[in-house]
């Protein structure tokens, strides 16, 4: 394989714009072709020399991709893994990896088939804050660890006067609420600090009428003895981070009020002029000032997994058992409101 | 002879009353609303201007309205009542009838929701100006034998106060208002000239100010612009440094010469979260610091060495 990947972007919207970015940024990516339905991004990376496609099919089939990012609308996720899968592309799909467990096992079966690697976006692994925890449970300086609670409240609705994109209000294309969207997350980051899970509750919350969560509570109990609980929320208006773990000798705590880091979007605030020539300058440099971009590290960490032929994480399978454990507590609270509807 | 009835403002405190429809009962015999009268076909028009729950401050509770719906079937033989709003430039308006309760309401009480942006428009009779060019009304506006508003009363970053006047800018059946928010103040006194509600019901029980807070509060009128100046008073703005107030007062839309009825304004004036000095100087640093990123992203090439890029 070549020192550099060509990178085919499927969806160029919000996350989709930081993936590109981030690509145009790396000495070791090429962007070949980037896919989307609004002829207004489209007509913006044309100006950039880059050739552009309105359906991520079309995209998939007409270029030799070493790897493809994935940010289109969830309902999408598992064709463009398995059309990218049959063309031999490496993928990095954003969370959630499918709607459900059964599509999830579909993903996962034929990334054993075809033996392509795939990352699961899951950006909060490469929160400083967070890798500072996991190494600090590796060295054993918090001690045994007891118990850990993580918050994370955000969502479509949090940000004011954000237009919020019409799937998301579709309940089969989203297939899930805050469980899904935010829980997810913090559901992966104790597996990844805390390994293999024992057992699950949960409890889901409405508030919205959507047809989907707006409100989830995961307790979990590690088989490392660690108990831990899961709070996603979607109904608040001031988006919050929290992961706390506490230690029988210490405690530490990844906290941050507004989470989101130096947002350069492609639908609003930078004129396409500043952006040229933000774009043209820090090539290769990550935004110094503004604080560690996760989404770049994240990017970095899966370009050069494919370089290196090495396995990147969380993949498939890691996605399967997060899948797991939000299939079964929907699973549950569908099981309870049956039952408290027949008692009424 | 003047007509006082016109500019009676009624406040009535809800936290004195069990039941919701006993507050808002009050508030319209206050301003000797005439229940007599039949009205077959009702619009209803609450802010709706983002997903964001009445308990935010920021969009008009479904229980204030369930309570008016209770009231004018009770009294006025109500038949066909509707719920209507528009879509905003980040709204979209079935999405917010679902999210915000409006659905549920609507298939307990048996009425229709309606987007205004999806149903039948007119053009304006006579135009104008540069506005009533752009500007069409929705029909079922002009069909209704009462037109109820019910705002929410909370401030505003662009027109300093959003109650009675500002929600008639959400009747515009155009989902892309933004393009109106150069000239806001004309294009509110123009929608409130051309689609006149006939009663206003202003939700206060949850003011939206410089953070939400329980104010439990609500008015009644029928003259949007002295609705507006006992908002503005309440919240602690110069009601005649609102320009849309000036501009509808001009345009005939109502008067400010208003008299208050019902409980004490001064009380609710007291509670209601204003924004203060602090406010106003984050908004200023939030503009320098936006052009603090332009600045700098201008001037970082002169401080680092290009570097080429790939392919270069």
């Amino acid at each position: 394989m070549a020192d550099y990947l060509r990178i085919g972007i499927a969806g160029a919207g919000g996350q989709g714009s930081k993936h590109l970015l981030n690509c145009l940024r790396m000495k070791n990516t090429k962007v070949v072709a980037v896919a989307d339905t609004s002829k207004y991004i489209l007509s913006k990376i044309g100006k950039l020399g880059i050739p552009t496609y309105s359906d991520y099919r079309e995209m998939i089939k007409n270029n030799e991709l070493d790897a493809i990012t994935i940010s289109l609308p969830n309902y999408l996720h598992k064709d463009c893994c398995i059309l990218a899968s049959e063309r031999g592309c490496n993928i990095l799909v954003e969370k959630p990896m499918a709607r459900n467990l059964e599509e999830a096992k579909q993903i996962a079966d034929q990334i054993r088939k075809t033996g392509i690697k795939l990352m699961v976006g899951m950006c909060h692994r490469f929160i400083p804050g967070c890798q500072e925890l996991k190494k600090a449970i590796e060295r054993g300086t918090l001690g045994q660890i007891q118990f850990a609670s993580g918050l994370f409240f955000s969502g479509p609705f949090s940000s004011g006067g954000r237009r919020v994109s019409e799937w998301i209000f579709d309940p089969d294309k989203t297939g899930g609420g805050a469980l899904l969207d935010l829980g997810c997350h913090l559901i992966d980051l104790f597996i990844w600090l805390f390994g293999e899970v024992r057992s699950v509750n949960g409890y889901v919350e409405s508030n919205f009428s959507l047809g989907y969560d707006d409100y989830a509570e995961v307790s979990m109990r590690f088989k490392n003895g660690t108990n831990a609980l899961v709070v996603a929320n979607w109904r608040t208006r001031v988006p919050r981070y929290r992961v706390e773990v506490v230690g029988e000798c210490d405690r530490k705590v990844v906290y941050s009020e507004k989470f989101g880091i130096f947002d350069i979007g492609l639908r609003r605030g930078f004129s396409s002029f500043v952006k040229k020539r933000v774009l043209k300058r820090m090539r290769g440099r990550p935004f110094l000032p503004l604080g560690d971009d996760i989404y770049y590290e994240e990017l970095d960490y899966f370009v050069k997994c494919i370089l290196n032929d090495d396995e990147p994480k969380p993949n498939a399978d890691d996605w399967l058992k997060i899948a797991e454990i939000i299939d079964f507590v929907y699973r549950q609270n569908a099981i309870e409101a049956k039952v408290q509807t027949e008692s009424i | 002879m003047e007509d006082n009835t016109e500019r009676l403002v009624s406040l009535v405190d809800t936290s004195r009353y069990h039941e919701i429809t006993e507050a808002v009962m009050q508030a319209l015999k206050l301003i000797h609303f005439d229940f007599n009268r039949e009205f077959r076909k009702i619009a209803i028009k609450p802010n709706l201007c983002y997903y964001w729950k009445s308990s935010t401050g920021e969009t008009t509770d479904p229980t204030l309205v369930e309570a008016i719906i209770d009231i004018l079937r009770m009294k006025c033989n109500a038949d066909k009542i509707f719920i209507v709003e528009s879509d905003a430039t980040a709204m979209r308006a079935k999405y917010a009838f679902k999210a915000l309760g409006y659905e549920k309401l609507a298939t307990r009480k048996k009425i229709k929701l309606l987007n205004l942006c999806e149903n039948d428009s007119l053009p304006v009779p006579n135009v104008t100006s540069s506005i009533s060019k752009e500007i069409r009304i929705p029909k079922i506006l002009t069909e209704v034998d009462l037109f109820v508003s019910v705002p929410k009363l909370k401030l505003h970053s662009l027109t300093g106060l959003t109650c009675a006047l500002k929600n008639q800018f959400g009747c515009i059946p155009l989902r892309r208002k933004v393009v109106f928010h150069n000239r806001i103040q004309e294009a509110i006194a123009f929608i409130n000239k051309l689609v006149p509600p006939d009663l206003f019901v202003v939700d206060g029980i949850i003011a939206g100010g410089k953070t939400p807070k329980k104010l439990d509060l609500i008015m009644a009128s029928s003259d949007p612009v002295a609705v507006d100046c006992v908002a503005a008073e309440i919240a602690g703005l110069d009601a005649r440094r609102i320009k849309y107030i000036a501009e509808s007062e001009k345009m005939g839309v109502g008067s400010t010469n208003f008299k208050c009825v019902g409980d004490d304004m001064q009380s609710f004036a007291e509670t209601f979260p204003r924004k203060g000095f602090v406010y106003r100087l984050s908004r200023k640093a939030l503009l320098k610091s936006y052009s603090f990123y332009l600045r700098f992203f201008t001037l970082e090439g002169k401080i680092f060495k290009k570097q080429p890029g790939f392919g270069s």
